[in-house]
């Protein structure tokens, strides 16, 4: 056991921040010097005064920053920056300047002193600016120290600051200045990369605690690249190339694609005409148009699974390895009693009692994984304020966690578990003197027989979601830092670990005097860490909210029963750790003194902070991009180190301007409207990059690497395209006893393969296909293609989802075709078509028995043809031929396998040509345009299901590549599907559409040459499985042109092709 | 008369025309890996070294772990040369395998955090970017091969040089290795002719090749077109994997079994030469001993079930299987009975028959802090160049070892251990 020389009392968090800023501070005085006074006296402003009297001797005239920060970058909202002044400036005296001087300042600060110039101004004096000295003395003392050193660099890197433990320590403070050139001379000759790395770390690279201080744009580190060019002299690199010159030459996607790529995305589905009018106008009507996608089921389910590629809170629903909320759990009365009475019935002989209690239970952990998710999917689609994922003072059930919850929702179907709606947590009980739980029986559970009521559940939002609780739970030793950890990562983008390195010096392993409290190698973190681990001090590791027995707190017996323990009655929180509060991005530590509701104080803290906003952008960003933001680079040495800071740099500008503009409203709209950001997002250059106009060096290439277009659609994207597309998903099926019913193969069965998630081992999709995943893709589309094309076909050719240029009989031959019923039997009768033809030449008329099969009877339909004649356009007559004598002329009745196809027969007195299946084919020489009449005697034998025969005749061109009229129809298809399925519009002599029409012809003779039956099934090698409810006839299968398995492959080709599986 | 010769006395088109499409090298079958193979087995929260092969007693002030109550030196058991903790499973373990086994204890991670611990071990430096040597392994070996590098949800860093490759359910991966097999209730068969498929993925090859030699397009896309060239000709390879699987009644139920059979069945079908077998549950910090006990059950139980399958599946030979974790526990049990993070570990390196196994690199002292490792003896002795070691040390001799070359992400190590030279230590 290890031993603790615990403090007596709390540490205030006061008085810790006052260690960490007393000398940040010091220097701040009153008294205005000359320069300030004429600095004051320039502006009428009213709050100029009162800026100069409080903040400019340590701000700087100009808000440049001198001891304390520089404010003319300030990032802050006037609302911000009047709470942050009235609440804790100046710091010798917070009360000296609140409301009505708090705002005045606010307001003068940002409408004076805020720089609206660029600042890349390089470092030539523009227009008669400052001369910069240039004796590195005078440089480093004028522009060097008051605006990096003393502002940035030695607020940490001091002997007393975070940084103390680094190489690199500065004295904070007045005439300083020799001193500190020292220190930054002596650092440069150490160091062979200090050049590089100083210059990284300022930005955020090389794993700086501080993260990001100054953007390689700002003035300061322009100034701070001369100054160590001067150390290094000779030897110093040349000017780095910032991050600004990303994108040029870059092409972005046009109106048309751009809404496109996010309607797939965004709406699982293709944009409408009208949709595509609107983008086409102009970037605000581009906005407005996919800002119209968001809504409707798809988008709801793009919330939800960008919501839990975060929180991950899916990890809890269904049979995984996390399990959440215990049938037993007495303080959820009507869990843990519904759990008895359904012990009691199965042991008194009821055989569905425990199923319907397991029913119950599964649908409540549901309905917790869910929760969270939808919570954030109902703020964004009702566009409330993002704010509410923290300070939703309610959760979101669904009918079973509605009655575990006594939330009191009504809903129209209780057997909809997916139906979610805004409700309250009044299930929870404390488990206090007022409760009794009787324990009689092991194999019965424990019953709750009476309590105090119900608790009024002070619900922040995610931060006391119950899921999230559980899913991010607490240890005794941990005493929620975990939860303290996500909720920094998730909702103010800022990962403790990674802010500074954790020891690993024996003895400070070995400190066993509250090194979390007192050694500075620990306190580092947990200065910041520890008090928002305190505002979660109601919360057991379950999630209860004070679950300990008593019901008065939460903390462990490990601590609370603990020889020599520091607890005390009426503790909520630990006395040796900081107490609950919220470190701000200023470092301004609030302590949070209201004790039932924590998380709500702290809910409001974060939503004021501006790194929710930032952190807002970060949790949206990948759904949209497909990649994560880019880390800051670690390893100075590393060949692609600039390359990478060059886009960190880049992207985290854009996070914070998108940030900014989401805080206060994009375009006008509503502050924290996640649509309006989304729809940023996908105007941004980061989406819309689509092609460049050079060649990229190395390093352009390695920053470049993530951008644009080429993104891998994850698995659920992809199922909603191929529905969109076609009508369905891979296999799917609505199955009432799943708690989520609609199923399909991609989104559900092999997601895994397809690199979804599990949200528990697997947490990264895979954003490259690999072999396996391509199968996966294959394996769709060996499956759907066939009867996709088969459904298709059977549809009206004005109602078909894919097809709608060509229909079973349009091969690459056809000039014209018709197709008609043999209605008549047993009497002769004509039949006359007008067929109009655009090619003179060798052509062949085709007549095709199209429905051979009936009743499932292969052959068992008859086409008896006794004469046909055909006239040109001038009514001349071109071929009159009777029935015995079609084939004499040349022509050919011909089987699947060669043979030929029926004979002649005398029935009735008549004398015909008679085939149960197969075509007759006659050659003829057509030597003018325009109509023919084709006219057959014939008839048939209409089966007992009442379908007649169908014949389709044709006027054919000898071979492909002709320009039939079935070849442009065809072609035209082709286009249609290039548009459709992959995005591209091609014209119709375009080398990529001919290059994909030769496919066609080829597959389509390789089938015509192979003796294949007229069937899409002909062989065991080919299966078209008809889809769940769905039947197939023998007729629908039947394929006399071979066109059906033609389109079949070209269906393959497009739905594995690199564009249809990529966006 | 056949329709072959009456379309050629129509004078249709020859029937015989040659397809305009690029060959694709899958069309002429698949030639399974034959070469080395490595397992990494991460076991991932940090394991208790102390409990497992680097014993530690309990020192006069200090309780290091319960099970070594009342022990001295000499009860500590030791398996050839190899001491271990008499806790779990551990015995029948190291007394069966230890002649194949190398043990490197007393390595500084460097770090507390689960992240960066994943991030040190597995890849040899805590900062990112560097590949696993997984990684590493597949892209020189055999990067190629269809599912060259399996991961089963472990480190799986690739700093692009190479994909993983993740395997689910068994039962899904039969239908996806063989996608145009129609295995439905009536007999098998396929959705489309073969012919029919090697066609269109040649007609998209060739489109592909089209599309990825416009001089514009960015670098996302050209990787992404790739990836998507590189994944499609496998289609041969995948059916082979498919050959190897066995009946469901022989599939292994347990997650980390199933891991080990799929990661052997891969090398069987050569269609794999490397793997990451993660495994979980060792981050105790509370109730320890009753949690750690069947996670390093855990471990031992996947190793000795990676070498019996191997073996029997005629891979034993030429496999390497390295073992590690995040970091280790701390030297002391916590007020939950659990134990912290401790960064000083320790890794396992198996190879059978190896002439450098039963040996044991590296030492903690009786608090399990490191201690400084002599280069020119492998021993503790202070001499000249001493140091503790940390990950890349190892991942430099492992890569030694494995023939793997630096490939732009080498170490800043100034020394080099020959923990493989049989004749040091």
């Amino acid at each position: 056991m290890s031993k603790l020389h615990c403090l007596p009392k709390f540490i205030p968090l006061t008085k810790i921040a006052f260690i960490l800023f007393a000398t940040m501070l010091s220097a701040c005085s009153v008294d205005a010097p000359d320069e300030l006074v004429l600095a004051r006296d320039s502006s009428d402003h009213p709050g100029a005064p009162l800026y100069f009297e409080h903040c400019a001797s340590c701000h700087g005239p100009q808000g440049e920053g001198l001891v304390a920060s520089a404010l003319n970058d300030t990032t802050h909202s006037s609302d911000q920056l009047t709470h942050l002044i009235s609440d804790t400036m100046p710091p010798s005296n917070i009360l000296a300047c609140e409301e009505s001087c708090a705002s005045d300042v606010a307001d003068y600060i940002l409408s004076e002193l805020l720089q609206t110039q660029n600042p890349d101004n390089g470092d030539d004096d523009a227009g008669g600016g400052n001369t910069s000295p240039q004796d590195l003395a005078s440089f480093y003392a004028q522009l060097i120290e008051p605006q990096v050193t003393q502002a940035k660099c030695a607020l940490c890197h001091n002997s007393n600051g975070i940084a103390q433990e680094t190489n690199l320590i500065l004295n904070l403070g007045d005439d300083q200045a020799s001193f500190n050139q020292t220190v930054f001379f002596n650092y440069y000759q150490q160091d062979p990369h200090a050049h590089a790395s100083i210059l990284s770390k300022v930005r955020g690279g090389g794993a700086h605690g501080g993260g990001v201080q100054l953007a390689c744009d700002d003035d300061a580190f322009k100034k701070l690249e001369d100054f160590l060019q001067m150390l290094g002299e000779s030897q110093a690199p040349g000017d780095l190339i910032c991050s600004g010159a990303l994108f040029d030459g870059i092409t972005l996607t046009n109106a048309r694609e751009t809404l496109r790529r996010a309607a797939l995305m965004v709406a699982g589905r293709l944009p409408k005409d009208t949709e595509y009018t609107l983008a086409q106008g102009n970037d605000n009507s581009l906005r407005d148009a996919i800002k119209g996608l968001m809504s409707g089921d798809n988008f709801h389910e793009f919330l939800i699974r960008a919501s839990n590629d975060n929180l991950l809170s899916k990890a809890l629903a269904g049979d995984g390895d996390l399990k959440f909320a215990d049938r037993h759990d007495v303080h959820y009365p009507e869990l843990s009693n519904r759990s008895y009475q359904s012990n009691i019935a199965s042991q008194g002989g009821d055989e569905s009692a425990d199923s319907n209690f397991i029913s119950l239970l599964n649908g409540f952990r549901y309905a917790g994984a869910m929760a969270p998710l939808k919570l954030v999917a109902y703020i964004v689609e009702n566009e409330r304020p993002y704010t509410e994922v923290l300070t939703a003072d309610y959760t979101m059930v669904n009918p079973d966690s509605n009655i575990i919850f006594n939330s009191n929702v009504s809903f129209d179907n209780a057997n909809d578990l997916t139906t979610f709606k805004p409700g309250k947590n009044h299930g929870q009980i404390l488990e206090n003197s007022d409760t009794t739980v009787i324990r009689e029986d092991k194999s019965l559970g424990p019953r709750v027989t009476t309590h105090g009521g119900f608790i009024d559940y002070p619900h922040a939002g995610l931060l006391n979601d119950m899921a999230l609780l559980n899913r991010y739970p607490s240890t005794d030793t941990n005493r929620n830092r975990g939860r303290a950890r996500f909720n920094y990562y998730q909702f103010l983008n800022f990962d403790i670990e990674k802010s500074a390195a954790r020891t690993t010096n024996p003895d400070d392993l070995a400190d066993t005097n509250n090194p979390t409290l007192n050694n500075p190698a620990c306190t580092v973190c947990h200065t910041i860490m520890d008090p928002v681990a305190g505002a979660f001090q109601n919360y057991d590791d379950s999630g209860h909210y004070r679950g300990a027995t008593g019901g008065l707190h939460s903390l462990p017996t490990t601590y609370t029963k603990l020889a020599d323990s520091l607890y005390q009655n009426g503790d909520l929180w630990y006395r040796d750790m900081l107490e609950p509060g919220f470190v701000s991005e200023g470092s301004i530590a609030t302590a949070i003194t209201e004790q039932d509701n924590t998380l709500q104080v702290l809910a409001q803290r974060m939503i004021a902070d501006p790194r929710f906003a930032q952190s807002a952008v970060v949790f949206w960003w990948p759904a949209i991009m497909s990649e994560p933001l880019e880390e800051a680079p670690e390893q100075i040495t590393d060949s692609d180190y600039q390359a990478k800071l060059s886009i960190y740099e880049a992207q985290r500008e854009t996070v914070v301007n998108l940030a900014q503009q989401f805080a206060a409203g994009i375009n006008g709209g509503s502050p924290y409207n996640v649509k309006d950001l989304l729809v940023e997002m996908i105007m941004s250059h980061w989406f819309r990059a689509k092609s460049i106009d050079s060649a990229l060096n190395t390093d352009r290439e390695t920053s470049l690497a993530k951008i644009g277009i080429g993104r891998l659609l994850t698995p659920e994207e992809l199922a909603l395209k191929v529905n969109a597309l076609t009508g369905a998903a891979w296999g799917e099926i609505i199955d009432d006893s799943r708690l989520d019913p609609r199923y399909d193969k991609l989104k559900d069965q092999f997601t895994t393969y397809y690199g979804g998630i599990d949200s528990f081992g697997i947490t990264t999709r895979a954003t490259e296909l690999t072999p396996l995943m391509s199968n996966v893709a294959l394996a769709q589309a060996l499956e759907m293609s066939c009867p996709t094309v088969i459904m298709d076909f059977t549809r009206n050719q004005t109602d078909r989802k894919i097809f709608k240029e060509v229909n079973k009989y349009t091969t690459p031959l056809t000039e014209d075709q018709v197709q008609i019923d043999i209605d008549q039997q047993n009497t002769s009768t004509a039949f006359n078509q007008e067929l109009v033809i655009s090619h003179t030449g060798a052509k062949k008329l085709r007549f095709n028995l199209d429905n051979p099969s009936g009743n499932g009877i292969q052959n068992s339909r008859r086409v008896f043809i006794d004469r046909l004649e055909l006239k040109a356009p001038n009514a001349s007559t071109l071929l009159l031929l009777e029935g015995e004598d079609l084939l004499t002329s040349g022509g050919a009745a011909i089987d699947h396998d060669g043979s030929t196809a029926g004979g002649v027969t005398n029935e009735n007195g008549i004398t015909s040509w008679a085939f149960t299946s197969g075509y007759l084919e006659i050659p003829v020489i057509l030597e003018s345009t325009g109509s023919y009449q084709l006219t057959v005697y014939a008839y048939g034998n209409t089966l007992a299901d009442g379908i007649a025969p169908q014949l389709s005749m044709a006027i054919n061109s000898a071979e492909p590549f002709s320009a039939s009229a079935g070849e442009v129809l065809i072609k035209s298809q082709l286009k249609d599907m290039h548009a459709t399925f992959l995005g591209e519009e091609l014209a119709m002599d375009s080398e990529e559409l001919k290059a994909t029409y030769e496919l066609f012809v080829s597959t389509w003779q390789n089938r015509w040459e192979g003796d294949i039956d007229f069937n899409v099934q002909a062989s065991t090698e080919e299966t078209c499985t008809a889809p769940e409810g769905v039947t197939f006839s023998d007729d629908d299968l039947a394929d006399p042109q071979h066109i059906l398995a033609t389109w079949s492959r070209m269906m393959l080709f497009f739905m594995t092709d690199y564009k249809f599986l990529h966006e | 008369m056949k329709r072959r010769q009456f379309l050629s006395m129509l004078g249709y088109a020859s029937a015989t025309m040659a397809l305009p499409f690029t060959n694709v090298s899958h069309a002429n079958g698949f030639t399974p890996y034959t070469g080395q193979l490595l397992v990494t087995i991460q076991a991932n929260g940090g394991w208790d070294v102390s409990s497992f092969c680097d014993p530690k007693l309990n020192t006069d002030s200090t309780v290091l772990n319960n099970w070594a109550i009342g022990m001295n030196k000499e009860d500590l058991p030791k398996a050839g040369n190899i001491p271990y903790a008499p806790f779990a499973n551990n015995s029948t373990f190291f007394e069966r395998h230890n002649q194949s086994m190398l043990v490197i204890n007393g390595i500084d991670m460097q770090t507390n955090a689960h992240g960066t611990g994943r991030t040190h071990t597995w890849s040899g430096r805590t900062a990112r970017g560097y590949p696993s040597l997984t990684a590493l392994f597949a892209n020189e070996k055999a990067p190629l091969l269809p599912v060259s590098y399996l991961n089963f949800g472990g480190y799986a860093e690739t700093a692009g040089v190479i994909r993983f490759s993740r395997i689910d359910k068994v039962s899904e991966l039969r239908r996806i290795l063989e996608p145009n097999v129609n295995g439905s209730a009536e007999k098998t068969r396929n959705y489309f002719p073969k012919t029919d498929l090697d066609n269109i993925i040649a007609a998209q090859q060739a489109r592909l090749a089209r599309l990825k030699s416009s001089d514009s397009i960015l670098p996302r896309q050209k990787l992404a077109m790739d990836s998507y060239y590189q994944a499609r000709p496998n289609v041969d390879g995948l059916e082979h994997f498919a050959s190897v699987i066995p009946n469901d009644g022989e599939i292994e139920s347990s997650k980390s079994l199933s891991q080990a059979q799929m990661a052997i069945l891969g090398f069987k079908a050569g269609v794999t030469c490397a793997a990451d077998i993660e495994l979980g549950g060792f981050d105790t910090h509370t109730n320890h001993d009753a949690l750690q006990e069947p996670a390093l059950t855990s471990v031992t139980d996947v190793i000795e079930y990676l070498w019996e399958y191997a073996e029997t599946q005629g891979v034993a030979d030429r496999l390497t299987v390295v073992v590690g974790s995040d970091f280790a526990r701390t030297p002391y049990y916590n007020n939950s009975e659990g134990k912290n993070h401790w960064p000083i570990g320790s890794y396992l390196v198996m190879k059978k028959n190896a002439s450098w196994a039963n040996r044991v690199i590296g030492a903690t002292d009786d608090n399990q802090n490191a201690l400084a490792l002599n280069p020119q003896t492998l021993k503790a002795d202070g001499g000249t160049g001493s140091v503790v070691l940390h990950p890349m040390h190892i991942h430099s001799a492992l890569r030694r070892e494995l023939g793997l070359s630096s490939n732009g992400f080498a170490f800043s190590n100034t020394q080099e251990f020959d923990f493989f030279n049989p004749d040091l230590g």
